[in-house]
């Protein structure tokens, strides 16, 4: 058995965990979000193949710039964007580089640095994430190119068997070895656990699964001695399994969001930034500005880091043409200065919510 | 496996948070009077009075005929105790809760040593817990307290300590709640050594981010359970010395990186600590600029009791002047507990407020 020596060999110095703290907050401003724009070529192929647009390095430049150079408005609800790694040495049509764009406008970069997930043998088909090679070299690299936060996800799903003792340690390790690294150089790491919506479980099940995985993740880099206070945390929302039978409210999926969040995420994290999933634009939405909503004690910031749910009506309306860009940008800024307010229990949903949403609020015990 | 499996019901859930809440009540505390006969004997023997039954009755029923509600929400009983009667054959648990005040129980049974160590030790009491916590119920407690120890040293506190430490207050936890009784975790990390603050900061929050894995292990409701750790503060022999602020934000920091938001509240332990030192400490992480999202607390023996046993010296003649000192001192803690304490020694604010160090220095 290892002897642990209780000492401290100081990971970080006064200043670097200063630097790492202000990146967080600035990310999670009240009011700000983040734009997940890092879709892999792999996964832009399917979100264009969606829209009859060949998936092109030409066609994936004209995309994201369409994003970045929305009006004014952007900056206001969009505290941070997370790039993929081609995407962060394109430019505009004006040969002005992305990163420094989106800088500029004083959002802060962020690159995604996991090479995806590989499976963990003798398992029920789980995974673990692989990317650690040279993380170090890669993270001072992209520091150097005007990177400030770095986002790395493994993936976890809900089965009669899933997730195991292993799959749940193995990538609550490989998440806080990332984190570590991504700290030494600068970098803020957003540590995304993400169990899938897969399934036909119910929410208990799910907030079941999630506060196991979180109290895991939370130990692991605790470990690894990772700084808290300069990270931040991308999971899933509590929800039912995609086919599950019973049907939520949003009020009921804030609580149980809320409750596992308050079960393992200690205080000093400063933002938790929900992925939205297979979750339309509207419904993550309505559910985020649900869990701003919800009458406990929330010490973190509360906010979106969304893909799908703050691009899909601009990939629909943008279709692959020049001419539709303005209005693509105008479909993206409307749902992030949307998301902008539910993130403060702002949104008013053309749906329910409002006042009568409140009352369907029951109490935590119950979760 | 992760199948849910719930260990408590939606009521026996409100009903530990409901407890919870009570004791933790803005502006209470703890009085931890649950010194075992052989402490209170030490305690006893510093004024002269001889440990004996009826000393010890005597000496409880001085505090709980006095103890003020407004003040404190919860007090700790030894076993005994909870037996015994006031002068007035009212037996203490009715006395206790009538005025509104939780009783609670010590249920460990103290340390046991952990071989192959440096002298560490783990704590036992497991045996038949279950049965001696529904006595306890039904006798008037409703919450316990288990107290483990850790100690700071060249190699110590070592994994094999933080662990089982951590999984016996997991254990016994789990065994208080599905018997209706709040567990108050206490992993006291002994304040004996050299070290300095940084060193108790970093132990600290290995220690708590263990316990905290263990209680999540053992599926125990956390809205339902209280924390009563050491504050952080540098060793006993640390030429150093540190502000009551800088011992705030050392351990408020510590807990905020350890301690889930759905802890109701913390309860600090005064350990070697004056009566004034415990007050001020307390007091100072009322006022940090961190954000705090559990009750900060006091759990306090000596530090409630010093001034009432020498005012006492186990004469019934000074009864009211050892009454007065406690009702003082719990007062005061009551304030600390607010972060609304001024210290009659006045280090004035200014002075104090100037060493103030922004959270990642730590």
């Amino acid at each position: 058995m290892i002897i642990v020596m209780p000492h401290q060999y100081p990971a970080l110095t006064t200043e670097q965990k200063k630097e790492l703290q202000e990146i967080a907050e600035r990310i999670t401003t009240p009011g700000k979000g983040i734009l997940a724009a890092d879709e892999s070529t792999g996964s832009m192929g399917k979100r264009l193949s969606a829209i009859g647009v060949d998936n092109t390095e030409e066609n994936r430049r004209l995309y994201r710039q369409l994003l970045f150079t929305a009006d004014e408005r952007m900056d206001a609800c969009i505290g941070g964007v997370i790039f993929f790694h081609e995407t962060l040495y394109q430019s505009t049509d004006d040969g002005t580089n992305f990163a420094q764009l989106i800088k500029d406008r004083g959002i802060v970069v962020g690159i995604k640095v996991d090479k995806g997930v590989v499976p963990l043998a003798g398992t029920d088909g789980e995974t673990t994430t692989q990317g650690l090679d040279g993380l170090a070299e890669r993270c001072a690299q992209y520091k150097a190119d005007g990177a400030d936060f770095a986002k790395w996800r493994s993936v976890l799903k809900i089965s009669e068997h899933t997730p195991s003792e292993l799959a749940i340690m193995e990538n609550a390790n490989v998440l806080a070895r990332y984190a570590s690294i991504c700290q030494q150089n600068g970098i803020v790491p957003i540590v995304e656990p993400e169990i899938l919506p897969d399934g036909d479980h119910d929410l208990k099940r799910c907030q079941y699964v999630t506060e196991k995985v979180l109290a895991a993740v939370y130990k692991a880099l605790s470990d690894h001695h990772v700084y808290l206070e300069g990270t931040l945390l991308k999971p899933n929302m509590v929800t039912p399994g995609h086919a599950c039978s019973k049907k939520y409210t949003s009020e009921e999926i804030a609580m149980a969001t809320v409750t596992a969040l308050r079960r393992t995420v200690p205080p000093a994290v400063t933002g938790v930034t929900f992925l939205s999933g297979g979750q339309s634009e509207e419904e993550a939405s309505i559910n985020l500005n649900a869990i701003n909503l919800c009458p406990l004690g929330k010490p973190w910031a509360l906010t979106f880091s969304y893909g799908r749910a703050l691009q899909a009506s601009a990939l629909n309306t943008w279709r692959g043409e020049r001419e539709n860009e303005k209005a693509a940008a105008e479909q993206f800024i409307k749902r992030a200065e949307l998301n902008g307010l539910a993130a403060q229990g702002k949104y008013e949903s053309t749906g329910e919510s409002g006042a009568a949403g409140q009352s369907l609020y029951v109490a935590n015990h119950a979760y | 496996m992760t199948t849910q499996f719930p260990s408590l019901s939606p009521a026996q859930k409100k009903e530990l948070s409901d407890i919870a809440q009570r004791i933790v009540a803005p502006g209470k505390g703890i009085l931890a009077a649950d010194e075992s006969t052989g402490t209170m004997g030490k305690r006893l023997e510093k004024i002269n009075v001889e440990n004996n039954e009826e000393n010890r009755r005597t000496f409880r029923d001085l505090l709980f005929s006095a103890v003020d509600a407004n003040c404190i929400g919860g007090i700790i009983f030894f076993h005994e105790t909870l037996y015994q009667k006031s002068d007035k054959g009212v037996p203490f648990p009715k006395l206790v809760k009538d005025k509104g005040i939780v009783v609670g129980i010590k249920v460990d049974k103290g340390t046991a040593g952990l071989n192959g160590t440096d002298g560490e030790t783990t704590t036992q009491g497991l045996d038949g817990l279950s049965e001696r916590c529904a006595q306890y119920k039904k006798d008037g407690c409703d919450f316990a307290k288990w107290r483990c120890v850790l100690k700071i040293s060249d190699a110590c506190p070592s994994a094999l300590a933080i662990a089982e430490n951590a999984n016996v207050l997991a254990r016994y936890a789990s065994i208080c709640q599905q018997n209706g009784l709040v567990p108050i975790v206490e992993p006291e990390i002994l304040p004996d050594g050299t070290h300095d603050l940084l060193r108790t900061q970093y132990v600290t929050e290995k220690v708590l981010a263990a316990t905290y894995k263990a209680l999540n292990d053992h599926h125990v409701y956390l809205e339902g359970t209280l924390l009563k750790p050491n504050m952080v503060t540098a060793g006993h022999s640390c030429p150093k010395k540190f502000t009551p602020q800088e011992v705030a934000m050392a351990t408020v920091t510590a807990l905020r990186r350890t301690v889930p938001a759905a802890v109701p509240g913390i309860t600090f332990l005064s350990g070697g600590q004056s009566e004034e030192e415990a007050t001020q400490n307390l007091n100072a992480m009322n006022q940090t600029a961190l954000h705090r999202p559990w009750k900060l607390s006091f759990s306090y023996g000596r530090a409630l009791q010093a001034s009432a046993l020498a005012a006492w010296q186990g004469k019934a003649s000074n009864k009211k002047a050892a009454q007065d000192a406690f009702t003082s001192r719990a007062k005061s803690n009551g304030l600390a507990a607010k972060g609304e304490y001024t210290s009659t020694a006045g280090a004035d604010k200014a002075s104090t407020q100037s060493l103030h160090t922004a959270n990642y220095v730590y």
